[in-house]
């Protein structure tokens, strides 16, 4: 019994990243495609080779957050149990008993290959990074009249207190602005969001011009 | 009786006062009497401007009424009465002389009518006054010339307690002459009180204005009543440019809770334009005057033109024998216009809440409307969910209720579209159904990149699984399969056979539903009444009876159960998130339905109200995009010909509306989706689409428009009066 599980990790160690355009398709359906690569495997899909399993095919898609060597076990027990157990009915158990996909799920799993190969394309788009705070906070300022103006190309019409609302900087607590700068900055780079990075540059000059003005 | 004892020539010849004041007087005599109590208040305003006297100001107006002449008058006042001076003045022709309750106003006697002309309209007339304990008497001629009693001559205390002057005053007597008809005291007070010159007048508590019977002594307080609101319309203040300057306007608009009498002098729909407290200087409502549409509309317009009617060189406001307002002066056609596109506008709003569709009724239309819309719209530029290099069923596994029809699609990549081009479909299991359609042929290539075919499956059996699977013929033999399942209906298995189902529901605010009640047919003996109890905020039936014979019970049948639904509405509004039941027994059995009361959900689509509307327009109908809404015009003579008793049940009229709304909704659908770049409605010539969009719409006609008679066929039947 002990080789035999060994022998598992072993295979799932020796799994190598998914060759193939994954990172369009949502989280669940990789996670399906993982626990039947289990099964075709023969290996018993138990909670903690689905995670060791998704995270080396789908890395991209499951690391965590500015750590992309290891991988976010927390959405793929959300995946594995709420989503594709409870919710979607694709896979049948619980984190005790391990996991199965079900007759339903094979309909999904099938789907999913053929998305994988590119036979079918889904026209939704999915997120690859979780929901984190970094994700959550980057979300907020790209939902600010300032980054709209900024994106719109509309530049001369951002004054300083649209910046400072989207720094989340107290009128009256202006010390904040550089670390709240600093910290946009490095979550912006972490998720590897570009025209953040370009618009948090752009808040830098203009604040740090109008206060040395 | 006084005594003449000279006379003076008057200054204009009596032509002048046949043609123009005695023919208005002719029109509404009333008008003698008013005039005379107007003086009278207007010289106790002037009192009271000086600081001089109190209100409440007392006008006697004492009837002598007989059977076949007219009635003798005695207008009496203790205000300022006049000096012999005065009195010239005031009795003379063409002399500029203060009038009206505003002090400043300097006016020509020319511009209006008078005490004089009161008077001269009385036969026999005469007016007794007294200032500073002398005592004047005058009377006018026909021709203008005036008559002189005594004249300055000290007052003796029995003689003013006979003429009922205590201090200073005024008393005119005389004969109203024979144009004047009425004969009654009551019928008199009863004009009198009504009469649109003196509303304001008697509506003000400084004035007490008294008709007394003459032979009776009977004394009546004369009291205007405003007519009882329903709701006010309209209360604003707007300026008139006239001459580079600014006139303050104070509209107010009420609707009556009854219809009202139309017309000057007497009616009660219209509105009193006046100046200062009471001036009343016209009734009318403008261009809508008579209409019966405002029979319920009265209010007033309170004019700041004091200084039009100062300025000498200005035409006068009232026209030349005062029947109201000159619509020739330019400030009045003003004035009428800021008001009539006022009153234009009250019209149409009032109009449009009086008729109207049931409010659940029209709104599933509306649903409806929208669904088909997105149907005949296709997917346009919007996307399918996935694109399959092939075909793809979407979704790839479902569930569906025994005895529900589900709909599924199925996603065709239009590359793999030739001139033969076939899909069959055919279910692995017997007990699940393609309802429609066996096989999906596409003979035309399409434009669009991707082809949604909706296909409806059914199933009788719980339990029961299997595929549908999609086969393209006939050169390959490529399949595409989706699972499916069926699950039990739980209307099948109503707990102890008898029960709402499912057993909780959410209703919106104010609004009505049915609801199923679920019963075995095994649990059904001879008792046939069901019992409903409801908690305070729904309402429902107290008792539901199912039918006695066998054979219209089946028609409610189901399998083994037998639904009913109950109808349930909530009492009034404004119960968002309040919660409430209605329990149902039968028998021993028993139900519980929790209901919560929600907010409405907003219906968006392209059809977002349909409503009645009182505009005269062209057209019967029509779609207004901007907003959403589809009027009907129900003033067309098409539609009014067709409003006839008990319209809403006749053929004819719902035939008429059914037909002119879908042809409408039609077109609306049509330009919308070519707006909307639709490739469902492919326009060759896109400079000149009309003719294209023409054969578009009838091609709809065709394909939807049995469908929408039917549903506009169920609106037409709830279009109905409302409150009014």
């Amino acid at each position: 019994m002990t080789k035999n599980s060994k022998k598992d990790e072993d295979i799932i160690r020796e799994s190598v990243e998914y060759n193939g355009d994954y990172e369009p398709l949502d989280k669940d359906r990789l996670v399906l495609f993982a626990v039947n690569y289990l099964e075709s495997k023969q290996i018993e899909p138990t909670f903690d080779k689905i995670v060791a399993a998704t995270f080396k095919l789908f890395p991209k898609k499951f690391s965590l957050i500015g750590f992309p060597e290891y991988p976010d076990g927390r959405t793929i027990y959300y995946c594995v149990y709420n989503h594709c157990t409870l919710d979607k009915k694709w896979l049948f158990g619980n984190v005790q008993s391990a996991f199965k996909v079900t007759e339903r799920g094979k309909y999904f799993l099938d789907e999913t290959r053929k998305m994988l190969e590119g036979k079918i394309v889904s026209t939704r788009t999915h997120l690859t990074n979780p929901r984190r705070k970094e994700t959550t906070f980057i979300s907020i300022l790209k939902k600010t009249n300032a980054y709209k103006k900024y994106l719109l190309g509309e530049k001369e019409l951002i004054d300083k207190s649209d910046l400072l609302e989207a720094l989340r900087v107290p009128s009256n607590s202006k010390g904040l602005l550089q670390a709240n700068l600093t910290k946009y900055l490095e979550y912006a780079q972490r998720i590897n969001e570009s025209s953040i990075i370009k618009f948090l540059e752009f808040a830098r000059n203009k604040l740090g011009g109008e206060n040395n003005a | 009786m006084p005594e003449e004892y000279k006379t003076e020539k008057g200054e204009i010849h009596e032509k002048f006062w046949e043609r123009t004041v005695r023919e208005a007087f002719k029109n509404d005599p009333f008008r003698i009497i008013i005039e005379l109590i107007k003086n009278a208040a207007d010289s106790y305003t002037r009192l009271e401007k000086k600081g001089s006297a109190k209100s409440p100001f007392e006008i006697i107006v004492k009837f002598h009424c007989r059977k076949k002449n007219p009635p003798s008058i005695e207008v009496l006042d203790n205000a300022e009465g006049m000096d012999s001076k005065k009195l010239k003045e005031a009795l003379k022709y063409g002399t500029q002389t203060s009038t009206g309750e505003d002090t400043g106003a300097i006016t020509s006697a020319e511009k209006g009518i008078g005490l004089k002309d009161a008077m001269m309209a009385l036969e026999g007339n005469w007016l007794t006054t007294i200032n500073n304990g002398l005592l004047n008497e005058r009377n006018k001629h026909l021709n203008f010339d005036t008559g002189i009693g005594r004249e300055n001559v000290a007052i003796t205390d029995e003689e003013r307690k006979k003429l009922g002057i205590t201090n200073n005053g005024t008393l005119v007597i005389g004969n109203l002459p024979d144009y004047f008809h009425e004969r009654k005291f009551a019928t008199i007070c009863d004009r009198l009180i009504q009469h649109f010159l003196i509303r304001k007048l008697l509506q003000n508590t400084k004035f007490k204005i008294f008709a007394v019977d003459g032979d009776t002594q009977e004394k009546v307080l004369l009291r205007h009543t405003a007519p009882k609101i329903e709701k006010q319309l309209l209360n604003e203040t707007f300026d008139v440019d006239y001459n580079r300057k600014k006139y303050q306007i104070q509209l107010q608009i009420n609707k009556s809770v009854d219809v009202l009498p139309q017309g000057k002098p007497f009616g009660e729909s219209g509105l009193l334009f006046f100046y200062g407290d009471y001036s009343v200087v016209d009734f009318t409502l403008c261009h809508f005057e008579r209409d019966i549409a405002y029979s319920k509309c009265f209010g007033e317009v309170k004019m700041e033109t004091e200084t039009i009617i100062r300025d000498p060189t200005e035409a006068p406001l009232v026209d030349e024998k005062r029947r109201g307002l000159d619509p020739e002066h330019p400030f009045n056609r003003r004035l009428f216009e800021e008001i009539n596109y006022r009153l234009k506008e009250i019209g149409e709003k009032e109009e449009a809440s009086k008729y109207s569709f049931d409010d659940s009724t029209k709104k599933e239309i509306l649903r409806e409307l929208n669904k088909i819309y997105k149907e005949i719209k296709g997917t346009g530029l919007h996307e399918p969910p996935i694109k399959p290099v092939t075909f793809a069923f979407y979704p790839v596994y479902i569930s569906m209720k025994e005895y529900e029809p589900k709909i599924v699609s199925l996603i065709i990549n239009s590359s793999i579209v030739s001139g033969d081009f076939e899909i069959f479909l055919e279910s692995t299991n017997i007990d699940i159904t393609i309802k429609r359609p066996k096989s999906i042929k596409i003979e035309e290539k399409p434009t669009e990149n991707f082809i949604i075919k909706q296909i409806e499956l059914y199933s009788e059996k719980a339990g029961a699984r299997g595929e549908i699977v999609a086969t393209r013929f006939p050169y390959h033999l490529d399949t595409e399969k989706m699972g499916v399942e069926v699950i039990e209906n739980p209307i099948f298995s109503p707990a102890n056979g008898f029960a709402f189902v499912p057993d909780k529901t959410a209703i919106v605010d104010g609004g009505e539903k049915k609801v199923d009640l679920c019963i075995d047919r095994m649990a059904i003996d001879e008792l046939r009444k069901i019992e409903l109890v409801s908690s305070d905020l729904i309402n429902s039936p107290g008792e539901w009876l199912l039918p006695e014979k066998e054979e219209d019970l089946q028609k409610h049948m189901l399998k083994n159960v037998v639904k009913v639904g109950i109808p349930i509405k909530v009492k009034g509004t404004d119960h968002v998130g309040e919660k409430g039941n209605v329990k149902a027994s039968y028998g021993e059995r028993g139900s519980n339905l929790n209901v919560t009361v929600v907010s409405e959900p907003s219906i968006s689509g392209l059809f977002r109200d349909i409503r009645p509307s009182g505009k005269k327009t062209e057209k019967i109908c029509e779609f207004l995009k901007e907003e959403a809404v589809l009027e009907v015009y129900y003033k067309h003579p098409l539609i009014k010909k067709y409003m006839v008793k008990n319209f809403n049940n006749r053929l004819d009229f719902q035939t008429f509306i059914a037909d002119t709304l879908t042809r409408e909704v039609l077109r609306a659908f049509v330009t919308s989706a070519v707006d909307e770049s639709s490739s469902r409605f492919p326009i060759f010539n896109m400079d000149h689409p009309e003719s294209e969009i023409e054969d578009h719409i009838a091609h709809e006609y065709y394909e939807n428009g049995p469908k929408m008679h039917e549903m506009f066929i169920q609106l037409a039947r709830t279009f109905k009066l409302g409150k009014e």
